[in-house]
């Protein structure tokens, strides 16, 4: 388990979406949070940057990385690479193609 | 164009701080740190952004200020970029919201936040090689498991985020938590500095019992109560 202080993306979500805010003409906010929070996500989101800041962890997540699985298995050679991200596409094809067996089943009862 | 730029509420209070400014606007026992600023400093909002650009170190400052007060009073820190056109604007928010403010104040007094993160450590099962002499009936079957694996571990992991929140919660004053693709948990606990060695215990008897899951947390802070402000004061100008 890590204990820290937390990355500047930890920094960045505390300070632009959290905090007490003041409604009214009274103040008013410079700073178009919103915006600012999402171009600063989209800038975050560039994996290298990402994962200096410590912001990767949809880089092993199959949903946002399609070939994280074949990552996992890879041990560095271009060859285990090449043949990992094959893998990872025959898998989604295999996904789909497996939606018809079921289709067919449906139909039959 | 001049303005003040707000960072956070406090009590009233001699603060010790090594420059000038930020400085402390005061009524009665509730006080406002401001700093007189070039509101056109913030356009640069607009500008490139990187780890060292001018918008992120004024987030990095904002922090740092917060922190500072946080060491020795409670603190409500203030959104980002919150800016009073004059110190007259500032007393008149502290002025209709005293009483709130004060009892907030007290509320996260003694309390410092701590950040939970559980994620779930990637382990798919590779298919076998053998698969291509397989049946189509029999590369189905194994398909079938494989899914079937993935659903259950699917509702374990939601069973692991809910022990985590529920068993550090107990521990806590308040908590928090939101959904995070990627994350099974991403909470958030408002501790009592004398139950922070009984929520840390907790923490790392979790942390023991699901890392055999796969399961990994991590924790940041301590910070201060930034996402325990609770607080939209509207100001009513006349």
């Amino acid at each position: 388990m890590d204990n820290g202080k937390g990355t500047l993306a930890d920094v960045l979500e505390r300070v632009l979406d959290k905090g007490v805010v003041i409604a009214g003409d009274i103040a008013v906010n410079v700073v178009d949070v919103e915006l600012l929070t999402l171009r600063l996500r989209l800038f975050i989101s560039s994996a290298q940057t990402a994962r200096e800041l410590g912001m990767d962890w949809w880089v092993n997540d199959p949903f946002f990385s399609p070939h994280a699985a074949g990552r996992a298995e890879v041990t560095g050679t271009e060859q285990h690479a090449g043949l990992a991200q094959e893998n990872a596409e025959l898998r989604a094809r295999i996904t789909e193609l497996e939606k018809a067996p079921n289709q067919l089943e449906t139909g039959q009862s | 164009m001049n303005g003040l730029c707000a960072y956070l509420i406090t009590r009233d209070h001699h603060l010790e701080l090594p420059t000038p400014e930020p400085y402390l606007i005061t009524h009665g026992d509730v006080g406002i740190l401001v700093a007189e600023t070039d509101v056109d400093r913030f356009a640069l909002a607009e500008a490139e952004l990187t780890p060292d650009s001018p918008v992120v170190s004024l987030i990095r400052q904002h922090d740092a200020v917060v922190r500072a007060v946080f060491a020795t009073e409670p603190v409500l820190p203030l959104r980002f970029g919150t800016m009073f056109t004059d110190r007259r604007a500032a007393e008149q928010l502290l002025s209709e919201h005293h009483d709130a403010l004060r009892e907030r104040l007290a509320e996260v007094a003694d309390h410092r936040e701590w950040g939970v993160r559980v994620t779930a450590r990637v382990s798919e099962p590779p298919i076998p090689p053998s698969t291509q002499n397989m049946s189509g009936t029999n590369y189905l079957l194994l398909r079938q498991r494989q899914l079937t694996a993935a659903d259950q571990a699917r509702r374990e992991h939601a069973v692991a985020a809910a022990t985590v929140h529920l068993g550090l919660a107990e521990h806590a004053s308040d908590s928090t938590r939101r959904d995070r693709p990627g994350l099974l948990l991403d909470g958030a606990y408002l501790v009592r500095k004398t139950n922070e060695p009984a929520f840390h215990a907790a923490l790392d008897r979790l942390a023991t019992e699901l890392d055999a899951q796969g399961i990994t947390i991590e924790r940041t802070g301590p910070w201060p109560p930034y996402s325990f402000t609770h607080l939209e004061l509207a100001g009513a100008h006349a």
